[in-house]
């Protein structure tokens, strides 16, 4: 068959119908040709690629009606009467009341509603990722958590939390039903309690939004890598701990860690009162705060926040910073190394010391350095008089600055 | 696909496609048959009742082509109805998605 023949039939076979219908679909069929030609098609090519017009008349014929020799136009299925038919349908093989599990367009009234989630015994590592509520850890006898959704009913299930379990790893996270990702207006608000017991090796956090809390937990590694979520560890035992967030605050009081790594970028890092080996603390635009507690050896790093450290027992100090200023109350012999471009320097050496080696240098800030009990000192590198036991101190400096002032006083 | 729900949706389908462009007959019957196999004869039906509803208008635009070219341009009171049988049909799969999510995990 080549255009000519489809089209003369296709003209003969739609007389009845609706004359602008016709028209219309004449006129697309002729452009479907020559749209077809211009790609280098033949006319079977094109006859094909149209269909059959026997089916096309039978199909148009369903919405249409004979009255006196006359096809009436009937309407087409609306999306209204589909719908009405389609759950009239449902209704019928489910044999429940469609209407318990359907959501109108008004939300349906907010409820609370807590599922407790048990876990077994033989896990050792425990991943949480994308949750977007509060999370608060505590210590529990067993692995378990409770979920609390409040949201309608609408948004529950759209949120489902879904724990899976692969050997001896728990990954929790929240399943988006794959349906509805782009139009999920409505998050239910969510909030995580999880109880940790004592064997957990690894606790982890990956791209949570809302605050996360721990306290009073025993593990082993606990990793933290969120974005802007604030985090608060209190009173825990942990072998080593690493908190990445960008916007967040950390706050860690009370715990106890061999290595204590933490990243943010514009927030705030306080550490106070734990016992650390090793703390690595560093932040763009947050301040750092170490004190109290006894920490062997910190290394600080801030863009433009200000980090104090005033912590016993601390033997190694590595301070860095651009703007910040730094603080630091020295209490036993140490190795001190401060590096800040314009930020003030200010070292207090307390009463316990009994030796130091400084290297302290700034750009453009000031350097101030006070002792506690030394009676006399001197401008230079040399050896400072202790008032209390007259014994010697060893005190080596290296103090460099270019437009700033350097005081050493009593 | 299930032909009933084809052609229920094909409204909805045509009117969303035309929410920021005019287009002609052609250019949505091509739009719609990348996505699945339509009805050609109940496209042009589904356009002839849209007009008849002033859900859409017509206009007629020279062509290099050939013939004048038919435009359908979607009025205000389609834009309306566009949003509303869009509500209507997210409702409508949420509650079916939903029941299934149950039946499958057994609640």
């Amino acid at each position: 068959m080549n255009r000519i023949e489809y089209m003369k039939q296709l003209e003969e076979k739609l007389q009845g119908f609706d004359d602008d219908i016709v028209k219309e679909m004449l006129r697309d069929y002729e452009e479907h040709f020559e749209i077809g030609y211009a790609q280098n098609q033949s006319d079977s090519e094109i006859i094909g690629s149209l269909g059959s017009i026997d089916d096309l008349v039978k199909e148009m014929e369903q919405c249409y009606e004979r009255h006196q020799n006359n096809r009436v136009y009937v309407d087409p299925t609306s999306i209204d009467s589909t719908i009405q038919d389609l759950k009239e349908g449902i209704q019928d093989s489910f044999q429940k009341d469609f209407t318990n599990y359907s959501f109108s367009s008004q939300d349906t009234p907010k409820d609370h509603e807590v599922q407790r989630f048990k876990f077994s015994k033989d896990i050792q590592r425990v991943f949480i990722d994308g949750f977007f509520g509060e999370i608060e850890v505590y210590k529990g006898n067993e692995l378990y958590l409770d979920y609390e959704c409040s949201g309608n009913k609408k948004a529950k299930f759209m949120a489902p939390l879904c724990p899976k379990v692969y050997d001896r790893e728990l990954h929790i996270s929240i399943n988006d039903l794959p349906t509805f990702k782009g139009i999920m207006r409505h998050r239910p608000d969510m909030h995580m309690k999880l109880y940790v017991p004592k064997n957990i090796e690894i606790l982890r956090f990956d791209n949570c939004l809302d605050t996360i809390s721990i306290a009073d937990v025993i593990l082993g590694s606990l990793q933290i890598q969120v974005a802007s979520s604030d985090v608060f560890v209190n009173d825990s035992r942990l072998e080593q701990c690493s908190i990445t967030t960008s916007s967040g605050d950390v706050e860690v009081l009370g715990c106890c860690s061999k290595k204590m790594n933490i990243t943010v970028i514009s927030g705030d890092i306080t550490c106070r009162n734990s016992m650390f080996e090793k703390v690595e603390a560093t932040s763009i635009s947050g301040d750092i705060t170490c004190e109290d507690g006894h920490v062997r050896m910190i290394l600080a790093k801030s863009v433009s926040g200000d980090v104090v450290v005033e912590c016993e027992d601390c033997e190694a100090y590595a301070i860095t910073t651009t703007s910040g200023d730094v603080g630091v109350e020295v209490y036993r012999g140490a190795a001190i190394k401060v590096s800040t471009v314009s930020g003030d320097v200010e070292i207090a050496l307390m009463e316990e010391a009994n030796g130091f080696a400084a290297s302290l240098s700034t750009k453009s800030g000031d350097i101030d350095i006070s002792y506690e009990t030394l009676e006399e000192s001197e401008l230079s590198s040399g050896v400072y008089q202790c008032s209390k036991s007259n014994k010697e101190i060893n005190v080596k400096m290296q103090i460099d600055t270019m437009s700033g002032d350097i005081n050493i006083h009593e | 696909m299930n032909p009933q729900l084809k052609k229920g949706t094909l409204e909805l389908c045509v009117l969303s496609l035309l929410l920021h462009e005019d287009k002609y007959g052609y250019e949505l019957t091509e739009a719609i048959s990348r996505e699945m196999t339509i009805a050609t004869g109940t496209l042009y039906l589904i356009l002839k009742r849209l007009k008849d509803e002033e859900y859409v208008e017509t206009y007629l635009m020279e062509s290099v082509e050939g013939p004048a070219r038919k435009y359908y341009h979607l009025t205000d009171k389609g834009r309306v109805y566009q949003q509303q049988m869009k509500k209507e049909w997210f409702d409508f799969i949420t509650t079916v998605n939903c029941i299934i999510e149950r039946g499958e995990t057994n609640e």
